[in-house]
């Protein structure tokens, strides 16, 4: 696909997504009044608009945008196309929190605070693991992040196992991904902008990262300290996504892949596109997550692979 | 100039290059000789500031190579990998330009001295014709055309390559051969590992002998590379088979001498 065109589909797909988020919901709201209430300063279409639907779609656009952007940056630091934001065992962890919290009985924000726990405590036993005497195998980094999910992964079962009933469902939600319970938003975005900004700011290190190690070094770039830094940007990512949304599966892999097979290989663009259009995908799910059974609402990761397996795959059969 | 002093290298249990004494001038080509395990690639790394010895000191114009910011370096000196991950998915130009990255001046794209400068070292190893292809789609022999091209890129005055001639047919050898006699006529000094003591014969002025116990011998091409010392560095026998070409003889390449 031409450049300036994709460049122009994704601009304009941010906005549009957003707008349809605005529009359709489970109340009985017709689009043009959702419009109206945008602009309007009180009413009911206006407290649906401002109160519940833009900081959802908001949520959502960040979350996908994280997904997508930590997706991109692990798959340069393992040079493993399969790799995405959970490879690492972060969103386990984080799991692990946020379930045990729920077990437990604890608040809102209790469950933030133990999901975030769990997440950096995974995040840093899988640096420790894998960063021994100053080099960094990205095949030990890989095993390690793996291993260390599935153990989370067996302790979630454990945990499912164990939990009453009524709380089943709660939990099987936040595995798939939620976003009806998504918080404040400006921290997601804050982490975006600036793990986005980090990255932009490495770009060509990147793309020649992509060529390996030993080859980036004799091209000039110091492997280590990048390494390292893509390792922390992706999973702050990672964290604030989960935080935000729960474990929404799919984004992050698979984004990053459609951009490749659309042409789209520099890491200039790669970045910034794999945000518009990870931000744009989630928010559409999410809009059909909210709309399709109402007022029942879906899992947001259920539709974010219904949306995107068959894009991709008509990708795959094209090239 | 490169050179090493005292230089030891290896890994534990295994003593691969005991102090070492070498120095390489511009408009010297240097063909890097020795067996299988020798220690050819771990010396060329080395001598690319990608590895640290395990004694001595690699220099370049008398400053220790670990003095070199990275990125200066890489503007100085260029090494061709003998193995590389292919996991890229652009196409052969974008693949070339990334041997710019060192003179990179811009965050936000290749100027239009980079394309050139890739587009003409596309032309010198003949790969203009496939520079929009992806280069996961190329030949063996195609991709390491594509490697040498990233090399040129760089724009180096040292070029270390190691093993450049494997996957290539007998044209693109010749071709790969003078283009580095060409980089030597121009001021810029090469180092090239070769199991070919024919081509290491005709095209480089000088041969670094790396034997498996350890030591190595240096010096020109035509003092070095007899007779005997080939014998004595591949441990089989060797005949000449005239215009000076010495070539192992069939009747003992199962045997050592």
């Amino acid at each position: 696909m031409p450049r300036p065109l994709l460049s122009f589909l994704l601009l304009f797909a941010a906005p549009a997504s957003v707008l349809a988020a605005l529009c359709f919901g489970s109340a009985d709201l017709p689009a043009a009044e959702a419009l109206r209430g945008l602009f309007a300063g009180e009413g009911l279409a206006h407290d649906i608009v401002w109160q519940l639907r833009l900081p959802r779609a908001l949520a959502a656009f960040a979350c996908g945008g994280l997904l997508a952007l930590a997706g991109a940056l692990l798959q340069v630091l393992l040079r493993n196309p399969l790799a995405d934001p959970y490879v690492l065992g972060i969103s386990g962890g984080a799991a692990l929190g946020a379930l045990s919290a729920m077990l437990w009985g604890l608040g809102l924000l209790a469950g933030h605070a133990l999901a975030l726990g769990g997440a950096l405590m995974t995040t840093f036993i899988v640096f420790g693991l894998s960063f021994r005497s100053a080099e960094w195998n990205s095949l030990r980094l890989l095993l390690t992040g793996v291993v260390l999910a599935s153990g989370c992964g067996a302790l979630i079962s454990l945990i499912l196992a164990l939990a009453p009933q009524a709380m089943v469902k709660g939990m099987l939600f936040w595995l798939m991904g939620d976003l009806s319970h998504a918080g404040t938003v400006w921290p997601a975005w804050l982490v975006l902008g600036a793990v986005l900004a980090l990255a932009m700011s490495q770009a060509g290190r990147l793309n020649v990262l992509h060529l390996g190690q030993l080859k980036a070094a004799t091209l000039g770039v110091a492997v280590l300290p990048l390494q390292i830094g893509v390792y922390f940007g992706a999973a702050a990512a990672t964290v604030a996504a989960v935080l935000l949304g729960g474990s929404i599966g799919f984004v992050g892999m698979m984004v990053p892949h459609a951009l490749r097979l659309l042409g789209v290989v520099d890491q200039r663009r790669l970045l910034p596109f794999a945000v518009l259009l990870g931000g744009s995908l989630l928010v559409l799910a999410d809009t059909l997550a909210r709309t399709l059974w109402a007022p029942q609402q879906l899992p947001v990761g259920v539709l974010t692979a219904l949306l995107g397996v068959p894009f991709l795959l008509w990708l795959l059969g094209k090239r | 100039m490169l050179a090493c002093a005292n230089l030891s290298l290896g890994y534990p249990g295994k003593a691969l290059c005991l102090d070492l004494k070498w120095g390489m001038r511009p408009g010297e080509c240097w063909a890097l000789l020795g067996q299988n395990g020798s220690g050819k690639t771990t010396l060329l790394h080395t001598l690319g500031g990608l590895r640290t010895p395990l004694a001595g000191v690699v220099t370049l114009d008398g400053k220790a190579l670990y003095d070199y910011p990275r990125r200066d370096l890489a503007r100085r000196v260029g090494v061709l990998l003998q193995h590389e991950d292919y996991g890229f998915w652009g196409s052969v130009t974008d693949y070339v330009l990334l041997g710019r990255h060192p003179h990179r001046r811009s965050p936000f794209g290749w100027s239009e001295e980079d394309r050139h400068i890739a587009e003409e070292a596309l032309a010198q190893v003949d790969m203009s014709w496939l520079a929009g292809r992806p280069l996961d789609t190329l030949s063996g022999g195609e991709r390491q055309r594509a490697r040498l091209a990233l090399l040129l890129t760089q724009q180096t005055g040292i070029c270390l390559l190691d093993e450049p001639l494997q996957y290539l047919d007998v044209r693109h050898q010749v071709q790969t051969l003078e283009l580095l006699r060409g980089l030597t006529d121009a001021g810029k000094a090469v180092m090239l590992s070769l199991h070919d003591v024919s081509w290491a014969a005709r095209y480089c002025s000088h041969a670094l002998l790396l034997h498996d116990d350890g030591t190595a011998e240096s010096g020109k091409s035509e003092e070095v590379l007899t007779r005997a010392r080939l014998e004595h560095l591949y441990r089989c026998a060797f005949e000449e088979v005239g215009g000076g070409v010495l070539l192992p003889r069939p009747a003992d390449w199962r045997g050592s001498v």
